[in-house]
């Protein structure tokens, strides 16, 4: 499949972040080693046993126009304004055959504000207080239906829901539409708004955030030996996919092949990892013979690695269980040390992150990263960013509550 | 809430184009009391349940379904709402 006009590449990216509003602004950031992590000072927050999290950098009421930000749930909001920037990065403002256009827009909860805040109203004012648009802004597939909306996709607008995985194979599910021959561009994605006390206090109940509160930029700390759990964070990513012949044939800039994806599950358990990384490793396996690639061939993992204590052995050991001794020396970055934890919009903002890596050839660093625990057998790049074959391949791995792996195989491009 | 001591028609629809326009953004033709909602001023039935939501709270009324229903022109709101202000006012 390599340089096959058949292939299908990335043609435009977008994010909004913890680190920045667009996707150049949150890499620059990413490579300079910064966090997005802050305390939460709003008095909802205070009582809360975490109150930290990766607030998105720019608000995104700021980048809408007022009417249109009222109607949209903050997830939509930022679905939409990161699916405008990849469509105006891929140069597809003209595009004239929406009936070719397909979306596949992922959110790990969705509405939940809206949701929430419905629900408040509802106690203290009553029914007839509803907003009539209550249900279109809280719905799962409200975002990837607000993109849709706003791009006039007419191919499908779809809405994987897979916890911390869905960003990853909304990915996936767009490279299937173009393969299958169902939409000629995809423009795909995850978005997360979940900043709230209930999600929060939730999954401090499982015990799966950190509670570094005095120490909100040095609180997520993936594979470091001090970790203690993750630190949620929000916003969205965006990439444009469509098939090589196509992007040349308009005259589009290519960053990377979208070469394979491998999609999984445990069944296992419906929160905890398997130990051993069975189903993750057959993940990555699965991507990589999709690539039509080997192990020798990656240049580069961007880990899932969400900073909790169980979670980045268990992802170590099926990347050790999935490409053998060259797991010892492929440049690893977690880059959740700096964003915190998108939940839904996690594997599509990574998966931009990786594409870039490939496009400037370079692997960005893991911030906190001190000392790196004994069980984690990964040369993981820390400080400062690495080198990389800009040419080789690059794995984003995304793992979800409920079992569910997805694994993305990036090749830069050669064409 | 309800900041609304006047009970004459013209300060009813001043308060009511500034809901319109608060949910649904600056029309392209005047909001008068001939302007129909749905030909003239582009208002989905949506639209038109949120700017109702946001009526009864601005003007502390209860807009029912049934009176809704019957309202197509911004004049035919307005009267309602006016009345239901004044009716309001007497029982209070």
């Amino acid at each position: 499949m390599t340089n096959s006009n058949d292939a299908v590449v990335v043609t435009g990216i977008g994010a909004t972040t913890p680190l920045g509003g667009t996707a150049q602004s949150s890499w620059q950031r990413l490579l300079a080693g910064e966090s997005g992590i802050s305390q939460l000072t709003a008095d909802w927050a205070q009582d809360l046993p975490v109150r930290i999290a990766g607030v998105a950098a720019v608000d995104p009421t700021t980048e809408l126009d007022r009417v249109q930000a009222r109607r949209w749930d903050r997830s939509q909001q930022f679905a939409v304004i990161s699916a405008r920037e990849a469509w105006a990065d891929a140069g597809l403002v003209d595009f004239d055959q929406p009936e070719r256009l397909a979306v596949a827009f992922a959110s790990g909860i969705g509405g939940v504000t809206t949701l929430l805040s419905s629900y408040d109203t509802l106690n203290t004012r009553g029914a007839s207080r509803i907003s009539p648009l209550a249900v279109t802004m809280l719905m799962p597939n409200g975002p990837a239906a607000a993109v849709g909306l706003d791009l006039g996709a007419q191919a499908g607008v779809h809405t994987p829901v897979s916890a911390c995985a869905s960003g990853a194979e909304a990915v996936s599910l767009g490279l299937d539409l173009i393969a299958l021959g169902r939409a000629d561009v995809v423009v795909c994605g995850g978005t997360e708004a979940s900043v709230h006390a209930l999600p929060i206090a939730g999954f401090a109940a499982m015990r799966a955030l950190s509670t570094r509160n005095d120490e909100p930029q040095a609180a997520s700390r993936p594979y470091d030996k001090g970790r203690d759990g993750f630190v949620l964070g929000e916003g969205a990513g965006a990439l444009v996919l469509e098939r090589r012949s196509h992007a040349i044939a308009r005259g589009a800039t290519i960053y990377a092949e979208v070469a394979g994806a491998g999609v999984t599950s445990d069944a296992f358990h419906v929160a905890a990892p398997d130990p051993e990384g069975l189903g993750a490793s057959r993940a990555i396996s699965i991507a990589l013979a999709n690539a039509g690639a080997s192990a020798s061939d990656v240049v580069h993992i961007n880990a899932h690695a969400t900073s909790t204590p169980v979670g980045d052995v268990a992802e170590s050991a099926a990347l050790h269980r999935a490409l053998g001794s060259s797991a010892d020396s492929i440049a690893v970055s977690a880059t959740k040390a700096s964003t915190g934890h998108l939940l839904g919009a996690a594997g599509a903002v990574e998966a931009v992150f990786s594409v870039l890596a490939l496009k400037d050839g370079i692997a960005p660093p893991t911030r906190n990263l001190d000392s790196q625990d004994d069980e984690v057998h990964l040369d993981v790049v820390r400080v400062e960013g690495r080198q990389i074959n800009g040419e080789g391949i690059a794995l984003s791995t995304s793992f979800g509550f409920g079992g569910h792996n997805v694994a993305l195989a990036f090749r830069g491009d050669r064409g | 809430m309800s900041d609304i001591n006047l009970t004459d028609s013209t300060t009813v629809l001043a308060t009511l184009t500034e809901v319109i326009e608060e949910i649904a953004g600056p029309r392209s033709v005047a909001i008068t009391r001939e302007a129909a909602f749905d030909a003239d001023l582009g208002l989905d039935s949506l639209t038109m349940v949120e700017i109702i939501v946001v009526a009864e709270e601005r003007f502390d009324i209860k807009i029912p379904d049934s009176a809704f229903a019957e309202m197509t022109t911004v004049g035919e709101a307005v009267d309602f709402i006016t009345d239901s202000v004044k009716a309001a006012k007497a029982s209070a």
